[in-house]
């Protein structure tokens, strides 16, 4: 199957680019419309998710080691009900893919290349995902290592070069229609904090003697410093007007001017976004390819890269009509969904993985031709 | 969708499948028949986004299985 490595470093900085790209897109405006000048409080709700779904990851990978949550998903449901649930997870990984290609590709289209057709912006960054996917998982280590602290450093340097524009008294009052709107609109940043289960599918290729629980912990912290920080940003420029931009970090990066020298920061912003970007939708890919495979038991994942990036593309256009409709998937439907996959069948597998070990039933025999077999 | 894309699409199916025509010898054949089965879903779901395109979407399945517990959840 997969022969490279990554160290605990690495997969913590993977982790973090993978959740935490498109949440600097679009949750600011999609909480403000819920939590209204209580945004910032959101992803502190939405934390506590993240570090369940990585418990539990390294609960059950501590109980199957080497194997990924569609490997060891079949050997605790049985072969039928297993491979089941191992379809339903490759179709929640492909539609979520999709989701975030079409959400860059709308950004791009939307922002920069208005003329250019979305299925052109797909197809080229889905091509250079597939070849890096084809490289292995240490390409993508190796270059989220590279960029996280640039785009660490611009989630840093876009905040203080608008202090200028900021208005701190945007963020009163504090709690004026009490907490319900604040839980409501924490439901996003939940469901991207949910997406830290998918550490399930490199925790076998993760090598060295760091601590994974501490390594693992970092990219949900950064991710909370990150969310809180620009959802700051965007209230204190903003206001109420943070609801009415599709992308409101973007369009923050407009306003920065020091002494009519350093302007037009937003080119930098989209280049360090599209940077993220490629390492998000990369381990998505990667995740979806390496499922598939192993759910239908195959050696060599090389030659289904192309074929589901076709897929991958395909969805993008497919999944909704445009951006708003993207919202609302987020908001309702698609978060039950992702809480389902994410969530509750992983905490399903716990359980029937620590009452199988309570009762001494831990004997696990690999096929003969499973790609993990030696 | 449309027809230019669907052409796009059937194009680069065509160039993935010369791709990997060249590895056939190298490549194990479980591998290969994986490769077609994904090259054949993937041709016929651009073209049915090119016959059906306001046909039913994944977004309608997941609304369908998913809605109701949803606004259950909302009360």
């Amino acid at each position: 199957m997969e022969q490279g490595r990554i160290t605990w470093p690495q997969l913590g900085m993977l982790m973090y680019l993978m959740v935490g790209a498109t949440s600097v897109l679009i949750v600011p405006s999609v909480t403000a419309k819920y939590a209204h000048q209580d945004l910032w409080m959101t992803p502190f709700i939405g934390s506590v998710v993240g570090f369940v779904a990585i418990y539990m990851a390294l609960r059950l990978y501590r109980y199957y080691p080497n194997q990924s949550i569609i490997q060891y998903g079949e050997h605790l449901l049985g072969k039928w009900i297993g491979g089941a649930a191992n379809l339903v997870w490759l179709f929640f990984l492909w539609q979520n893919t999709g989701v975030i290609l079409r959400e860059y590709g709308e950004f791009i289209v939307g922002s920069v290349l208005l003329r250019t057709p979305q299925s052109v912006v797909s197809i080229c960054l889905i091509f250079v995902c597939a070849l890096a996917i084809r490289g292995g998982i240490e390409v993508l280590g190796k270059f989220a290592l590279l960029i996280t602290p640039l785009f660490l450093g611009f989630v840093i340097f876009i905040p203080l070069l608008l202090t200028p524009e900021m208005d701190v008294l945007q963020i009163t009052p504090v709690l004026e229609n009490g907490w319900k709107p604040v839980l409501k609109g924490s439901i996003l940043p939940m469901e991207w904090f949910m997406e830290y289960v998918l550490v399930s599918f490199m925790l076998p290729y993760a090598t060295g003697q760091q601590s994974p629980w501490r390594w693992l912990s970092l990219p949900i912290i950064l991710m909370l410093g990150t969310m809180v920080l620009l959802n700051l940003t965007c209230l204190f420029v903003f206001g109420d007007l943070t609801s009415m931009y599709t992308f409101s970090v973007f369009n923050a990066a407009k306003y920065i001017s020091l002494g009519n020298i350093i302007e037009h920061i937003e080119a930098i912003v989209m280049v360090l976004w599209i940077m993220g970007g490629f390492v998000q939708i990369s381990s998505w890919y990667y995740i979806l390819v390496i499922g598939t495979a192993q759910s239908f038991h195959i050696r060599d994942y090389r030659p289904l890269v192309f074929p589901i990036g076709i897929l991958i593309v395909a969805m993008s256009l497919w999944i909704v009509n445009d951006l708003s409709e993207m919202t609302k998937l987020f908001a309702t439907s698609g978060a039950v969904f992702a809480a389902v996959v994410q969530i509750c069948y992983p905490a399903l597998l716990l359980l029937i993985a620590w009452w199988k070990h309570k009762t001494g039933e831990t004997k696990y025999r690999e096929r003969p031709d499973s790609p993990s077999a030696t | 969708m449309t027809y230019p894309f669907f052409v796009a699409m059937c194009i680069l199916l065509l160039l993935n499948g010369l791709f990997e025509w060249k590895r056939r010898r190298k490549t194990p054949i479980r591998e290969l028949r994986a490769f077609f089965v994904l090259s054949a879903l993937g041709w016929i779901v651009i073209l049915y986004m090119a016959i059906f395109y306001k046909g039913p979407t994944p977004r309608d399945l997941i609304d369908f299985i998913f809605m109701p517990v949803y606004l259950w959840l909302n009360g």
